[in-house]
């Protein structure tokens, strides 16, 4: 039994460890509870601009190039729309406040488990789990963190100074699922974005921006 | 990505650009034909630049990107974007490759994904001049004073699906496709015009692949 301690202590350790290591709000202090609006981090897609990206985008065995535009149509409509390359479109989604509407995808994409996937993921990438939806508010000195408790936990750390979204974490009880990593320009509008699943889902989407205004 | 075989359809082509006016209905279309056999059968080669616009229903201005285009018979093919982006498709022979920004090479084996196959299938005819004998498409010949417009109308179900019909330009001459027209469901498009072609000049066949 005596032999069996010593283990036991670098087990709970190492769980300890693991545990506090690995929560994104360790290094925070908890604020409030609040509803995220708009006014306290950026939407990925701006009200009046349209955003054109160079995408990439790896699916299980499958590569997909080609072009993203995110466009907000007028005041309760956006888009996001993926063309190839050579002009051909593979899908739009129609976002309405809370709501994310597959409006059109290309019949070799026409499967639920791909399009399940696009949707969850395009999703995060808008913010669509933080706008509008209650967070607990983490701050240290420059960064806030948002925490939204649904399905999974989100986590969402927030540049003080510019209110831009720089890493999203989605995580299930043990492990981070999926993390999203954004750059800005000088008017806040994102210039890179890099989600990455973890586990099982082989999910890789990078868009470039190539053109502001397009 | 590639089961959007229907786009490669484009990729046989050359020209300048070309300003529309009033098309009607073609009076000799078996003269027309004639004329495009005689062009298929005299190019060997083409280079050209390309503008390609892209024109979506949801946005205000049009996604415009350049490049250039070569063809070597029998059977090869190369689609090359450097504005605003870099992106490279080659055809050659049995092989589709595709070159991204990232450098990375893509082979895919023609004849082992049917898609890819009825791909090369259009793209052969379209070269060989057997797109107008096709029973993939209805075909529509226009003409006006400066050239002539061929529209093609998919018959098979899964092209139809996304695509209403794909407008061919040809100049007066018939020397050559200056200007596609791709006109999808839900009122997108994609335009094509061919500029500073080369008829018949050599083409380096390292063209045709890609490392």
């Amino acid at each position: 039994m005596r032999r069996f301690l010593p283990i036991n202590l670098f087990l709970s350790s190492l769980a300890a460890l693991f545990v506090f290591a690995c929560s994104p709000v360790t290094c925070y202090k908890f604020v409030k509870s609040a509803k995220i609006t708009g006014q306290d981090a950026h939407p990925i897609i701006p009200a009046e601009n349209a955003l054109l990206y160079k995408a990439q985008i790896d699916l299980y065995n499958r590569h997909f190039s080609g072009l993203i535009i995110l466009k907000q149509l007028d005041k309760e409509i956006s888009h996001l729309t993926f063309v190839t390359e050579i002009g051909m479109k593979m899908f739009d989604f129609e976002i309405r406040d809370t709501s994310f509407k597959l409006v059109y995808v290309f019949e070799p994409l026409d499967k639920p488990k791909i399009t399940t996937l696009l949707q969850n993921d395009m999703q995060l990438i808008l913010l669509q789990h933080l706008l509008n939806k209650e967070a607990s508010v983490y701050e240290n000195k420059n960064e806030k963190i948002f925490k939204v408790h649904e399905v999974f936990c989100y986590y969402y750390k927030l540049n003080i100074a510019s209110k831009t979204i720089e890493k999203i974490k989605k995580r299930s009880s043990l492990f981070t699922k999926v993390k999203v990593n954004y750059l800005y320009d000088n008017n806040a509008n994102a210039t890179s974005i890099k989600l990455k699943h973890k586990g099982l889902i082989r999910l890789k989407i990078e868009l470039k921006n190539i053109a502001k205004n397009p | 990505m590639f089961k959007p075989g229907l786009i490669f359809i484009f990729l046989f082509c050359t020209g300048i650009f070309f300003a529309q006016t009033p098309f009607k209905p073609m009076k000799d279309t078996l003269a027309f034909k004639q004329r495009v056999d005689k062009m298929s059968k005299e190019t060997n080669s083409i280079e050209s630049d390309f503008v390609q616009v892209k024109n979506l229903a949801i946005l205000s201005e049009k996604i415009t990107s350049k490049g250039s285009f070569s063809f070597m018979k029998q059977n090869n093919l190369r689609w090359e974007y450097n504005d605003p982006y870099k992106y490279v498709i080659v055809i050659n022979k049995d092989k589709i490759l595709i070159k991204d920004e990232n450098n990375k090479v893509k082979k895919y084996d023609m004849n082992a994904n049917k898609v890819f196959k009825e791909i090369n299938d259009i793209m052969i005819s379209c070269v060989n001049g057997d797109i107008l004998k096709s029973n993939k498409f209805s075909i529509y010949y226009f003409e006006n004073d400066k050239g002539y417009k061929l529209e093609l109308v998919p018959l098979v179900k899964s092209m139809k699906e996304s695509l209403k019909k794909i407008n061919m330009y040809f100049d007066k001459n018939v020397t050559s496709v200056i200007k596609l027209e791709m006109m999808e469901n839900g009122n997108d498009s994609t335009t094509i015009d061919f500029m500073n072609k080369k008829l018949n000049a050599p083409v380096s066949p390292d063209k045709f692949i890609l490392k």
